[in-house]
C-alpha cells in the first residue's frame, strides 16, 4: 500500500463518478444530525473501491449518493459528467436500470419468484423481450455457477448462492457501475471467497466496483480503499494501480 | 468509450405488469390473510343482502302468479256468470282498469254508450266520496241534509243547488273534487245514470243466462250433448276442440282466446259443483253421512267430505267416485293455495325495490368499514414489504410501475376475496331461503338473478380493494429506494 497522490492516480484515466463538496443533514425534531461535512471523491473507470468506516461514519450515506438513492443537501455527484440532480424520476429510473447495478448485504431477492425470474426482472424493466431475457439470465447464473439452480426459490439456497443470484441480477443490464453494500457481511468465510472471486473477475472485465465492506479480506482484490469517518474522508489508500489500459471497459458482454 | 447516456426509463405496458404481478399472486394472497379476510367478509355479507331480496322476490313472485294464474277460473266464473246489481256494476264499469269492452260485449251494449255511463258513474262516485269525506256539520250547511248519500239528490233540486253555491263560495278553504257546474251536472243526470245502470244489468243479466242456458241446456241439440259429453271429460289442454264447441254454438265472438282454458277449468269445476249440490239436495235417504255433511259449516267443507268411502252410497253411479275426488283435490288446492299465500305473506317484504333504505344504509357503512379496514390492512402490508418496492426500484422500477402493480395486485385480490366472499354469500342465503321457502325455493331459483348479483359483488370486491389501496399504493410508489440498503 502506498500513501494517495491524488494528481499522479488521476493521470490518463476516466472520471466516472465524481462528488463535489457533498453534504447531507438530517433533521429529526429539533436535533440536526451532519451525516456528511463535504466529501470531494473522483472514482475512475474500471476500479474497484472499497468504502470503510466505522459504523455511523456517513459511509451509507455517501454510498447512497454515488447510487442515485438520495440526493446531497449541498455539493453534488456526477455520474460520467451527469448531473444526478438534474436527473428527474425517470431518468433516475433509467440510471437505476441500466447503468449502476446493486448488490445488497441481505440480498434482497423476490422470495416468490425463482433465481432466474429475480435475474430477468432488471431486464423485464429495461422492456426486453422474455426470451432474450431468459437466455441472458441463464448465462448470468451459469456465470456465477448457478446454472443448475435456475428454478430454486431463494429460500431453498444457501446465503452465497443467494448473494451469488443477487450479483447475477445485478448485471443484468449491463452497468458501467456496480454498487455493493457489504456483500459479504452476512456469507460464511467460503461464501465470502467466492463473491470476492466474482467481483474481482468483474473488475478485470472492465466493471467499475464500489463496494462499501468492513470485510479486510476484501482490500486484496480492491484497488482503492476510501476510509470515511465522522462524515469526513480520513484517507484513500492505493492497494493496486489500475491504469486505464489494462481495463478493457464495459459496454461490451461480459456476461 | 462509450459516455454515459441518460434517457427516459422505459413503460411497461399493462400487460406485463400484470403478468408479473400474477407471478407470485398465490403467495401474497395467503400472506395478506387480514386484507383478504377483510374483503371475504365484507363481500359476503353484501351478497347475503343481495341474494336474500333476490330470492325473496323472485319466489314471492312465482308464488303470487301461481295463486293468481290458480285463483283465475274462480274470477272469469265471478264476471261471466254472476249477476250484478246495478249499484256493483256502476262500481265495476267505473273502477280505472274496466275492461269496458269486454262488458259491452257481453250485455250487448254500445261501447261508446258504455263509456258514458262509466264516466258518469265514476264522476258521481267522486262526488259522493267528497260527500262522505266531509265532517257531517259541514256537509248540512253545503246541501242541507246530514247523509252523504242523499246528498247528491238535494244537489239536484233548485233550493238546495243554490245554498250550496251560495255556502261554498263563501267557505274559501272549501276544495270542490270537480268544477261546480260539473258537479251541477252530474246531479240532474243521478237519475238518468241510475236507470243506464239499471239497463246495463239487465242486458247484463239477459246476456249471461243466454250463455248460460246455451251452455249447460241438457238435450237441446246435438252439438249441446256433444259439448256436455265433452265438458265432462275435459282435458285442459283441448282448447281447440273447446273452441270449435264454442263456434258451434254461436258464442266464439264472447271468448277471448287467453281466456278460454281459464274459463274451460272454471266450467268443468263448476259443472262437478254443481252436480254435486243438486245430488245432495234431492237426495236425503242416506241420514248418517248426510248428516256428518250437515253438520259441516260451509259449502267448501261439504265438498270436501264428497269423496269419503261412505258418499258412495250416497252417490252410487251417479256421479262417479274419480269426478267426486276431482271436485274434492280442487277445493284442497284452494285451500293449499291461501295457507301458502298467508304463510309468505309474513316472509315477504314486496315494496318493489331491490333492497330497502335501511339495507342500503347499511351496506353503504359496511363497505365504508371495509374500505378503512383494507386501506389500514393494505398500509400494514406494505410496511412489511418496503425492502422489496425500494429494490425494485433500485433495479429500475419507476414510481408508476409500482402504483400500476400494487392497485392490479389489490385488484386481483379483490376480485379473489369478492368471490369468495360471494359464495360464502350464496351459500348462506341459499340455505336460509330453503328454510324459510322450502320446495317454493327450487321452483322458483332465481339462478339469472344470483348470476347478475354473483358478477357484481365480485366486480364491487375489485373495486372495494382498488379504491381502498389508492392511498396505500401511492405510499409504496413514492417509498425511497435507499430503504432497500437497510438493514433490520
Amino acid at each position: 500500500m502506498t500513501a494517495f497522490d491524488a494528481v499522479a492516480y488521476a493521470q490518463g484515466k476516466h472520471i466516472l463518478v465524481r462528488a463535489q463538496g457533498v453534504k447531507k443533514t438530517y433533521q429529526r425534531g429539533a436535533e440536526t444530525t451532519h451525516a456528511l461535512k463535504g466529501i470531494d471523491l473522483e472514482i475512475y473507470r474500471g476500479e474497484y473501491i472499497c468504502v470503510m468506516g466505522p459504523s455511523g461514519s456517513g459511509k451509507s450515506t455517501f454510498f447512497n449518493m454515488v447510487g442515485g438513492l438520495d440526493s446531497p443537501s449541498a455539493g453534488r455527484v456526477f455520474i460520467d459528467e451527469v448531473d444526478m440532480a438534474q436527473l428527474n424520476a425517470q431518468e433516475l429510473a433509467f440510471l437505476r436500470c441500466r447503468k449502476i447495478g446493486y448488490v445488497f448485504q441481505s440480498y434482497n431477492l423476490n422470495s416468490v419468484m425463482t433465481a432466474l425470474e429475480n435475474v430477468t426482472l432488471p431486464m423485464t424493466f429495461a422492456g426486453m423481450h422474455a426470451d432474450e431475457a431468459r437466455a441472458r439470465g441463464m448465462k448470468l447464473l451459469e456465470m456465477v455457477g448457478l446454472g443448475d439452480r435456475w428454478n430454486h426459490r431463494p429460500k431453498q439456497m444457501s446465503g452465497g448462492q443467494q448473494q451469488r443470484t443477487a450479483i447475477a441480477r445485478a448485471l443484468a443490464n449491463q452497468p458501467t457501475l456496480l454498487l455493493c453494500d457489504e456483500p459479504t457481511a452476512n456469507l460464511d468465510f467460503a461464501s465470502g471467497k467466492e463473491v470476492h472471486r466474482i467481483l474481482r473477475e468483474l473488475n478485470d472485465k472492465g466493471v467499475t466496483i464500489i463496494c462499501a465492506t468492513h470485510d479486510h479480506e476484501m482490500l486484496a482484490v480492491s484497488s482503492r480503499m476510501v476510509w470515511i469517518a465522522g462524515g469526513l474522508i480520513e484517507r484513500v489508500v492505493v492497494t493496486k494501480d489500475v491504469t486505464i489500459e489494462k481495463a478493457s471497459l464495459g459496454d461490451e458482454d461480459h456476461g | 468509450m462509450t459516455p454515459i447516456e441518460v434517457r427516459e426509463q422505459t413503460r411497461l405496458s399493462p400487460a406485463r405488469i400484470l403478468n408479473l404481478c400474477l407471478k407470485g399472486i398465490r403467495h401474497r394472497l395467503f400472506r395478506s390473510l387480514l386484507t383478504t379476510t377483510v374483503i371475504i367478509l365484507a363481500v359476503a355479507f353484501f351478497m347475503v343482502l343481495l341474494a336474500d331480496s333476490v330470492i325473496a322476490r323472485s319466489v314471492g313472485h312465482g308464488v303470487q302468479t301461481e295463486i293468481k294464474q290458480a285463483r283465475r277460473p274462480a274470477i272469469v266464473v265471478d264476471l261471466w256468470f254472476g249477476h250484478p246489481s246495478p249499484t256493483v256494476l256502476a262500481g265495476r264499469i267505473s273502477a280505472p282498469e274496466a275492461p269496458l269492452a269486454a262488458y259491452a260485449g257481453l250485455a250487448g251494449w254500445e261501447p261508446a254508450r258504455l263509456g258514458q255511463l262509466a264516466a258518469a258513474c265514476a264522476r258521481e262516485r267522486t262526488i259522493l266520496a267528497w260527500l262522505e269525506d266531509l265532517d257531517a256539520g259541514t256537509r248540512s250547511i253545503l246541501v242541507g241534509v246530514e247523509r252523504p248519500d242523499e246528498g247528491l239528490a238535494r244537489l239536484a233540486q233548485e233550493d238546495g243547488w243554490r245554498s250550496f253555491q251560495s255556502e261554498s263560495a263563501s267557505m274559501r278553504a272549501l276544495r270542490l273534487p270537480l268544477p261546480s257546474e260539473d258537479i251541477r251536472t252530474t246531479a240532474l243526470a243521478q237519475e238518468a245514470t241510475a236507470r243506464g245502470c239499471d239497463e246495463l244489468a239487465q242486458d247484463w243479466n239477459r246476456g249471461v243466462e243466454r250463455i248460460a242456458q246455451a251452455l249447460r241446456s241438457h238435450g237441446a241439440g246435438a252439438d249441446q250433448r256433444a259439448w256436455l259429453a265433452w265438458l265432462a271429460s275435459a282435458e285442459r289442454k283441448d282448447l281447440d276442440a273447446f273452441a270449435a264447441i264454442l263456434a258451434q254454438n254461436g258464442l266464439a265472438t264472447l271468448f277471448p282466446t287467453s281466456e278460454l282454458l281459464l274459463l274451460q277449468e272454471a266450467l268443468r269445476r263448476e259443472a262437478h259443483r254443481d252436480a254435486v249440490i243438486e245430488r245432495l239436495k234431492s237426495d236425503a235417504g242416506r241420514a248418517a253421512w248426510l248428516k256428518a255433511f250437515a253438520s259441516q259449516p260451509g259449502v267448501d267443507e261439504k265438498l270436501l267430505l264428497i269423496a269419503d268411502p261412505r258418499a258412495d252410497a250416497v252417490f252410487g253411479e251417479t256421479i262417479p267416485r274419480s269426478g267426486r275426488e276431482a271436485v274434492q283435490a280442487a277445493v284442497l288446492a284452494e285451500r293449499d293455495l291461501a295457507a301458502k299465500e298467508r304463510s309468505l305473506a309474513g316472509k315477504l317484504s314486496d315494496d318493489g325495490s331491490l333492497v330497502s333504505v335501511r339495507q342500503a344504509f347499511l351496506i353503504g357503512i359496511s363497505l365504508l368499514v371495509c374500505m378503512v379496514g383494507i386501506a389500514n390492512a393494505m398500509l400494514m402490508a406494505i410496511t412489511e414489504r418496503f425492502r422489496e418496492i425500494a429494490t425494485m426500484k433500485c433495479l429500475g422500477a419507476t414510481d408508476g410501475f409500482i402504483l400500476t402493480q400494487f392497485l392490479m395486485e389489490a385488484g386481483i385480490q379483490g376480485a379473489a376475496g369478492g368471490a369468495l366472499g360471494m359464495l360464502i354469500g350464496v351459500l348462506f342465503s341459499v340455505i336460509k331461503g330453503g328454510w324459510l321457502f322450502g320446495l317454493h325455493l327450487a321452483w322458483y331459483f332465481p339462478a339469472t338473478g344470483l348470476l347478475i348479483a354473483g358478477v357484481s359483488c365480485i366486480v364491487i370486491g375489485l373495486l372495494l380493494a382498488t379504491i381502498a389501496s389508492i392511498y396505500p399504493s401511492w405510499v409504496a410508489s413514492r417509498m425511497a429506494p435507499m430503504e432497500a440498503m437497510r438493514v433490520e
